[in-house]
């Protein structure tokens, strides 16, 4: 007899094993991604590409799915959308935060003139080379029908790798090449949310958006208003938090909108926001980005699934393509000499590496609307981003 | 908290302009979508359990009544019973559907308040009061069986549930019955201890009482409802195997986690909460797939961490007390909306008897059980307010209950009843024990 048991939902052996490999494949990662060893790991390159990038996360995410061991059916995939959701949401988050308005008035010049060429670039190369190869797999199919989603992969392509609130360790006075790249990793991954949603805003869409949006808005009040100057009890923060995230991220489901704007506006209001609660609030969604990162690239995992035909291939070696060719000729002329000093050149690898909002932005599009072309371009941003962290290590190795 | 509900039930309403469908073709088109129903906006429910729980509890916290009432008040005001019961022109809050989903939450509170419960254990603590502690389980376990089962069995002439039914089986219901009633809520006391910061003789002797009290209840219920089973088809040496599994393997698979924690803790830096909702999953489902019980292996590991290695597991059990607040006011809120409301006002005459019946065994027997174990007033007076609380452990025994008396014309009945008696404690036990905490001084008011 299971006394206590029958309270949880599980409702068949099989199901049940593989819940318990995919929970204890979360177990596994989020005592990896906290462990001393892994910190020391990060340090090498190669782990550090593989652990910052969640790719081991995600291999194990697709190990575990429909296109590995398929241990997971397609109801239990299905039944994890809201920890997909909650995930993107804290994601949304994180970035939202480094919007303190102290902080972008301190950007400089050299670096709000990369990034705005980078954004016009990556999004007008990225988009142009996904229709191309679009047109190969559905020649009949026609450009406002395609563009919501030649729009995310554009937005996804703004920007580089870093951590996703880089633009915190922006101090105003470092002008150097280190400090710009860090900075606009940060700055990239806001700019890709705010494009992703307002470009690929459909006629009527923006009621949703709307709604997401004054829903965050009045759940920061409701929030701010809640804790007040609170500073001692961290579980309240906690409860309060996660709260204020899910709401935000049912709305958004609800409305059929992306999670990601509502949070990313929490995020800003958080973080613009006085009192003690609202820094320690700030602190524990900074503390837990690495086991959230891990949880979010092991469901991204579990939710690729097949997709018929080659064009996502297409679609990733076209990104590369963008990536490696036109992101050093755009640094190179907002930076000007400053690229072409000995100290920086070592550096020129990392804007071609893919942000990590990237995944995020093409999971949020594939929780909201579950098509084939989803998912293939979930499956082209996933390989890029793999490509692109790759490819700078071997030229690094060779030079 | 107003304009938020409005802006919730709006939305709902309105349901969005989400597509049903896309205009990509082809091979690029629609996949089929699977109907797992209350999933896609289920984190609309949870979001708002939490933070309506959350917001409603710092409102009756300025009542003076617990937080963990404003949880309740706030599940049962946007729950899919009381919007069916009302019917009014606008959709629920909270959906049945999404409601359903968030059971996975009763899981992962039942681990994590096994753990704490465990943790607050100390061996010291048994060791010296051990016997007073024997005294006082024994004493309320007999008034609440002798009360309720004497009451019950006295007026099952009346009741509709025994009425009908032979001797045979008149007799064993009524013992389920009392059996049943004998449950408490650790989660309430937990939560209550944790809300109030009680630390005294009162709140230790209420956790500990609480969890023997729950153990020699789950050796209880498994044998009665294994003696059904072996009446039926099943074998006695089967059944009584079950049984020894069921606590023998709670036991192991508890301190296999406990070993676990400990080595993890040791090796991990910065933040634990994400791998305690994590491990929490894991005792739910090895629960479910060992058969055992996660309620007894969380307290396990509590135990066994706490006593073996209590500065190692400090940061463990900081983390869970992080994540408690969050877990409680889901818990309760969903527990608030899953009262059921019909079921009640049907049988609210035979659920207030027997819930008076309860009271009374509960009062008398901790007033017997205080003189015999030498506790003094005022803790004599008022430890019997802790034992009122039922939540989910009596929800999920009286599902237990159902599922083994599946097929039986009267199993539906006997579980809406059980149901119904979980309400009114569930509702009445926090304001009971805040009561008996702040008489004892254990909190200030």
């Amino acid at each position: 007899m299971n006394t206590l048991a029958s309270a949880t939902t599980l409702r068949g052996l099989p199901e049940a094993i593989a819940a318990l490999a995919v929970g204890g494949t979360a177990l596994l990662l989020a005592f990896l991604s906290l462990t001393r060893p892994a910190a020391r790991l990060a340090r090498w390159p190669l782990a550090s590409a593989l652990l910052g990038g969640g790719w081991i996360a995600l291999a194990c995410g697709v190990a575990l799915g429909p296109l590995g061991a398929g241990l997971l059916r397609r109801e239990s995939v299905a039944e994890l959308e809201p920890l997909g959701q909650m995930c993107l949401a804290w994601i949304g988050l994180l970035v939202g935060m480094q919007m303190k308005g102290t902080l972008l008035a301190a950007v400089p010049t050299p670096l709000l003139r990369w990034i705005t060429l980078d954004a016009v670039v990556s999004f007008v190369g990225a988009a142009t080379v996904s229709w191309w190869a679009l047109r190969t797999a559905a020649p009949q199919v026609d450009l406002r029908v395609m563009w919501p989603l030649l729009a995310m992969i554009g937005a996804a392509s703004i920007g580089w790798s870093g951590e996703l609130r880089s633009l915190h360790g922006l101090d105003a006075r470092a002008s150097g090449v280190p400090a710009l790249i860090q900075g606009g990793a940060g700055l990239g991954s806001a700019i890709a949310i705010v494009a992703s949603d307002l470009v690929t805003l459909k006629p009527g869409g923006s009621a949703s958006l709307i709604t997401t949006l004054a829903i965050a808005a009045a759940a920061t009040v409701a929030l701010r208003a809640t804790l007040g100057t609170e500073t001692g009890n961290q579980g309240r923060l906690t409860l309060a938090l996660l709260g204020t995230l899910a709401l935000v991220a049912g709305a958004a489901a609800l409305a059929g909108a992306s999670t990601l704007p509502g949070a990313f506006l929490l995020g800003m209001a958080i973080t613009n926001l006085r009192g003690g609660s609202m820094r320690r609030m700030e602190r524990l969604v900074a503390e837990s980005e690495p086991a959230v990162a891990a949880v979010f690239f092991l469901l991204s995992g579990i939710i690729l699934g097949r997709t018929p035909g080659w064009w996502p291939w297409i679609i990733a070696g076209g990104l590369l393509f963008v990536r490696i060719v036109a992101k050093p000729i755009v640094a190179r002329i907002a930076l000007g000499d400053a690229w072409d000093q000995p100290g920086a050149r070592r550096l020129r690898p990392a804007p071609v590496r893919q942000a990590p909002i990237a995944v995020a932005l093409a999971v949020a599009a594939l929780l909201a609307h579950d098509t084939v072309a989803e998912r293939g371009c979930l499956l082209a941003l996933v390989l890029c981003g793999l490509g692109s962290g790759v490819l700078p290590l071997l030229w690094r190795a060779r030079t | 908290m107003v304009l938020l509900l409005a802006a919730v039930g709006s939305l709902r309403a309105w349901g969005g302009d989400a597509d049903s469908g896309s205009m990509l073709p082809g091979v690029l088109g629609d996949l089929p979508r699977l109907p797992v129903p209350g999933v896609g906006t289920a984190a609309l429910s949870l979001g708002l359990l939490l933070v309506g729980s959350f917001v409603l509890g710092e409102i009756v916290a300025l009542a003076g009544l617990p937080r963990v009432s404003g949880a309740l008040l706030f599940g049962i005001l946007t729950g899919p019973n009381l919007h069916a019961a009302l019917a009014p022109p606008f959709p629920a809050l909270v959906p049945q559907a999404e409601l359903d989903y968030l059971q996975f939450v009763d899981a992962l509170a039942v681990s994590l308040i096994g753990l704490v419960a465990g943790g607050e254990i100390r061996i010291e603590f048994l060791r010296r009061s051990g016997g007073m502690l024997a005294r006082l389980v024994a004493a309320e376990m007999s008034g609440v069986l002798l009360l309720v089962g004497g009451g019950v069995a006295a007026l099952s002439g009346t009741i509709p549930l025994l009425s009908e039914r032979g001797t045979g089986e008149r007799w064993y219901l009524v013992a389920v019955l009392a059996a049943m009633t004998v449950a408490k809520s650790p989660a309430i006391v937990t939560a209550m201890l944790r809300e109030t910061r009680a630390s005294g003789a009162f709140a230790h002797l209420a956790l500990s009482i609480t969890v023997v009290k729950d153990l020699s209840l789950v050796i209880l219920v498994s044998a009665l409802l294994a003696a059904w089973s072996t009446s039926g088809a099943g074998g006695g040496g089967a059944a009584a195997l079950g049984v020894g599994w069921h606590l023998a393997g709670s036991l192991l698979v508890g301190a296999v986690f406990a070993a676990v924690l400990a080595a993890v803790t040791l090796r991990t830096r910065g933040r634990l909460d994400l791998l305690v909702v994590v491990v929490g999953f894991s005792i739910a489902l090895a629960g479910r797939m060992l058969s055992i019980a996660p309620l007894l292996a969380g307290i396990t590991a509590g135990f066994a961490l706490a006593n073996a290695a209590p500065n190692r597991s400090r940061r463990l059990f900081n983390s869970i007390d992080d994540l408690l607040p969050a877990t409680y006011a889901l818990f309760f809120a969903v527990a608030g909306a899953r009262i059921g409301l019909s079921s009640l006002a049907a049988l609210w005459p035979w659920a207030l008897g027997i819930s008076a019946l309860r009271l009374a065994g509960i009062w008398c027997g901790m007033r017997a059980g205080c003189a015999w174990a030498g506790v003094r007033p005022p803790m004599r007076t008022w430890l019997w307010t802790s034992m009122v609380p039922q939540a989910g452990v009596s929800i999920a025994l009286a599902a237990e209950a159902r599922n083994a008396f599946a097929g039986q014309p009267w199993a539906d009945l006997l579980h809406a009843l059980l149901l119904s008696i979980v309400a009114l404690h569930e509702i009445v036990g926090p304001p009971l024990l805040r009561l008996g905490l702040l008489q004892c001084g254990e909190v200030r008011r």
